[in-house]
């Protein structure tokens, strides 16, 4: 927690200091996973001296070797780079597919609760007919009139999830708005596009972040999900839902080509959870 | 008269503590049939938990330590499990009659289904035996309400309907919890009058735990004071009231705005009473009260009869001393 | 609020919404870069099959006569033709709409099953090492791709045993449900953690209240609370976390049909996208839209009769 009493913090060290509050240990491990992540991501395509996209007909299905340490694809693709390499594009697309809906869906969902009236019934009507969708479907088609590949999938997101993102700020907003302090605020004359931004959004705040983690989680798996069928990230990009798809028809042969992408999907998701989760603990406290 | 509950040493335990953490206890009790037992401190005395922990229905992370529970049974008393007396020999009214009532069951349900559990009637008996009991508890037009959802009725009709579940269970004892705290004033005076009347004329004993001293100075025949987890003195509500022994009780009976010597003025207790985890070394009121010695910060006082009156017992070193 | 009035509202609620996910569909074709004939086309069409397949979608008419034009087709049942194979839509969605509810069907009730059993087992057992483990589980459930889920139980599962099909619907009543065993549960192992994690919390914040308190104070067993009381409770819970993710609930059919290669709804959809045929892809995006939509409507309208006090909003 910051201060926020406003009163100016003593010249002297107290003899007793307050505990800080510690994010709880899942949060911190969770965390230390999605770092091992990151630097896979950045540093192991570097370290590996293949080629994620290059194809070798004579070196097709390899079994795991000294050489390819998870063997080869079914074009003779190294599969161990090719799954460090697909960390930098399902990672950032995920979390922009989740961040540029936050940002709208906050703007929004704020505006809506704290205004009501027309600004609410516009908002809040919109956010029914997107919902009357089954999201991932409808993501799935607007990805695919758009044109596949990351960058559809991020817009397509934003039209969509900023739903979410909305309805939870929306309701925050809307409790925040009848309490004590933004009364006070009100009363000092402030304007109210002010309290919105310095008094009532920041409150807001932790829960929606929690709520962005989940959603990157989410975002993940339908990426890899759209991939598979056929409609996220194109190939040759190495994508882990794309990689699956690849690997199906070799699953009696060499598993490791479908099981390998889904435990990275798997973890990274585990990790994020426990942020997410550790996270919420701590905002509680 | 016949003694109908026993219980000594009982404890209430921080579960997951590294040292025994008791916020109750050691306490022990008696009930007599057909008396009422009052039990009063502040809040955070542990007065309910004691209350709860008779029936072994703790909240989450507290357990009831040792202690032996003792009930009337054919004569004589014997050592009986805390839950196997769940609505059979003693059940409870408690303190929230809106939280107390399943919101989404017809009052009558709720009654029939206790009904059914300790008679194993038929649901038409039951919905039958539920309509007498709101009439008992002076519910008016019960074939109606019978019908309602618990939402529907007042604060003071949900309480007398939670009266009447307990009395479903046709026990010996009633554990009251703050029954008439959620409550206004003037239907307070009347769910009091329901409960004296089911005392006097059925017999249940009862046991009364409340804050309110004006209140069970009307409904006690015996007093417990509860501070910091301990009884501090105990006796006969007449001589608790004319003769108070204990500092604290004599700071509470100050706090009382009504009693004559008082003034009229309300004199506040300074300081708050302690956290279970922080209970003081010696007695647990020394460090609010007027009259602490050294051997009031050394040693626990033992609860011990006066020598003026010998059923009013009293925890302190300074027992007797002149004022 | 009346209940009566509450359900008539919420009925006349719909039409705009309706009317709403009527409009989205047709926009669709709009969002596509481009020239959308050109774009359904493809780079090989000649001209004249663009302007045809232009004068087919109507698009060369304003938006506003479009979508009059749109609703009222739909409203009688007519979706358009398939692009690729000339079929009316509204066929191809009769023809595909068995296996989707049967695969719908069996795993939703399979998720609720398996939901409240493992939710009850937890929150009975709260802070347990039990309850940890099953925790744990949920969250690896949340984490993991549906089709990835799938293909797991058909390595660890299907392929050792050779008990169940692992593609394919049957032609058989029996083949058909011998067919939706893995499907089934691929379903629930996506749709479960949510469900199991809405549903812990609802009991465990049940367990606090003073109602179970006083349940137990006149002597009734955890068993008959937890089957009068708080089921019903836990009924509410259940039917809105239903109605929260029969979006998510489709998708997860979409893409177990592609992993199983059953000829569904879904399937069909699929493969529309990459034939880019876009009628047959807007009446399966609007089938879709309506069953959600009816779903929340009667979700909304079973928990009015589940909960007397009628919180809603």
């Amino acid at each position: 927690m910051t201060d926020q009493s406003g009163f100016t913090a003593p010249t002297e060290a107290p003899a007793v200091r307050a505990p800080r509050k510690r994010l709880p240990g899942k949060a911190r491990f969770g965390l230390a996973i999605i770092g091992l992540y990151f630097l896979a991501g950045i540093f192991g395509p570097m370290l590996l001296p293949f080629d994620p996209d290059a194809a070798n007909i004579l070196q097709r299905l390899r079994p795991p070797s000294a050489q390819h340490w998870l063997g080869t694809d079914q074009l003779g693709r190294d599969f161990l780079a090719r799954l460090l390499y697909a960390i930098r594009i399902d990672l950032p697309v995920a979390f922009l597919a989740a961040f540029f809906p936050m940002l709208i869906g906050t703007a929004l969902g704020a505006v809506a609760g704290f205004f009501g009236r027309i600004p609410d019934i516009v908002v809040s009507r919109s956010a029914d007919i997107v919902q009357a969708f089954p999201v991932y479907v409808f993501l799935l088609v607007l990805v695919f009139a758009l044109g596949s590949g990351a960058t559809s999938f991020i817009l397509a997101a934003t039209v969509i999830a900023w739903v979410g993102y909305a309805r939870l700020v929306r309701g925050e907003v809307m409790r925040l708005r009848e309490m004590e302090f933004v009364a006070a605020a009100r009363v000092s004359g402030l304007p109210p596009l002010r309290i919105l931004a310095t008094h009532v959004l920041p409150n807001a705040l932790p829960q929606t972040l929690i709520y962005f983690m989940s959603d990157i989680v989410m975002m993940v798996l339908v990426l890899s999900s759209l991939s598979f069928l056929g409609v996220g990230i194109q190939p040759p990009t190495a994508e882990w839902g794309r990689m699956i798809a690849e690997g199906q028809p070799f699953l009696r042969s060499q598993w490791i080509l479908s099981v390998a992408p889904g435990l990275m999907l798997m973890v990274f998701g585990i990790a994020l959870s426990l942020v997410a989760d550790g996270l919420d603990e701590w905002s509680r406290k | 008269m016949t003694r109908i509950l026993e219980i000594a040493d009982l404890r209430v335990d921080l579960s997951r503590a590294e040292r025994r953490v008791s916020p109750v206890g050691p306490v022990d009790l008696w009930l007599d049939a057909g008396e009422c037992l009052g039990i009063v401190g502040e809040s955070g005395s542990g007065k309910s938990l004691t209350l709860k922990a008779i029936l072994d229905l703790l909240p989450d992370g507290l357990t009831r330590g040792t202690g032996t529970q003792k009930i009337a049974q054919g004569g004589r008393l014997v050592p009986t499990d805390p839950r196997s007396l769940r609505g059979a020999k003693i059940s409870m009214i408690s303190q929230e009659p809106a939280a107390a009532l399943d919101p989404l069951m017809r009052i009558g349900d709720l009654i029939g289904e206790i009904v059914r559990h300790h008679s194993g009637c038929s649901w038409a008996e039951a919905r039958l035996r539920a309509v007498d009991l709101l009439r008992r508890v002076g519910v008016p037009d019960p074939e109606t309400r019978a019908r309602f959802w618990p939402h529907e009725l007042s604060g003071g009709l949900k309480q007398r309907v939670v009266i009447s579940m307990a009395l479903a269970c046709q026990s010996d004892m009633l554990l009251c919890d703050e029954p008439t705290t959620a409550l206004d004033v003037t239907i307070q005076a009347q769910i009091v009058d329901l409960l004296r009347d089911l005392q006097v004329n059925d017999g249940l004993g009862l046991i009364f735990v409340t804050h309110d001293l004006a209140l069970i100075r009307q409904i006690a025949d015996r007093i417990c004071i509860m501070y910091a987890g301990l009884i501090v003195e105990t006796g006969p509500s007449s001589e608790i009231f004319s003769n108070p022994q204990h500092p604290y009780t004599r700071a509470l009976l100050a706090a009382l705005p009504d009693i004559e010597q008082s003034e009229g003025r309300l004199v506040p207790i300074e300081g708050t009473p302690p956290a279970p985890t922080a209970f003081p070394q010696g007695c647990r009121f020394g460090p609010r009260c007027p009259r602490a010695s050294d051997v009031c910060r050394q040693t626990a006082p033992a609860l011990l009869a006066t020598e003026d009156a010998q059923d009013v017992k009293v925890a302190c070193h300074h027992t007797g001393d002149v004022t | 609020m009346d209940r009566g009035r509450f359900i008539i509202r919420r009925l006349l609620q719909t039409i705009p919404l309706l009317a709403g996910i009527m409009l989205l569909v047709l926009l669709l074709l709009h969002v596509v870069p481009g020239d959308p004939a050109r774009a359904i086309g493809g780079i090989s069409a000649s001209e004249e099959q663009v302007d045809q397949i232009r004068e087919e979608l109507g698009l060369n008419r304003s938006l506003p006569v479009q979508y009059v034009s749109y609703v009222g087709n739909a409203l009688r049942g007519d979706l358009g033709r398939s692009t690729r194979s000339g079929r009316t839509v509204t066929s191809i969605i009769a023809d595909r709409l068995a296996p989707t509810a049967l695969l719908l069907a069996c795993g939703m009730i399979l998720s609720i099953a398996l939901s409240s059993v493992i939710a009850v087992i937890s929150a009975r057992n709260k802070d347990s090492a039990l309850d940890f483990a099953l925790i744990g589980v949920t969250v690896a459930g949340i984490s993991i791709p549906t089709f990835w889920a799938g293909l797991m139980l058909i390595l660890l599962i299907a392929l050792p045993t050779g008990l169940f099909p692992i593609n394919g619907f049957g032609d058989t009543p029996l083949e058909n449900l011998h067919s939706i065993v893995l499907p089934a549960l691929t379903f629930a192992i996506a749709i479960s953690p949510v469900m199991i994690r809405a549903l812990r919390a609802k009991l465990v914040d049940l367990y606090r209240q003073d109602f179970v308190m006083m349940s137990r104070a006149a002597g009734l067993s955890e068993n008959a609370i937890l089957y009068r009381h708080l089921s019903r409770h836990a009924a509410i819970t259940l039917v809105t976390m239903i109605s929260v993710q029969v979006g998510p609930m489709i998708f997860v059919s979409v893409v177990s049909e592609k992993t199983y290669a059953r000829p569904g709804l879904g399937e069909a959809l699929v493969n529309a996208v990459s034939q880019r045929d876009f009628p047959v892809i807007q009446g399966i995006t609007l089938v879709t839209a309506l069953f959600v939509t009816a779903v929340h409507l009667t979700a909304d309208i079973v928990i009015s009769f589940l909960n007397p006090w009628m919180t809603l909003k």
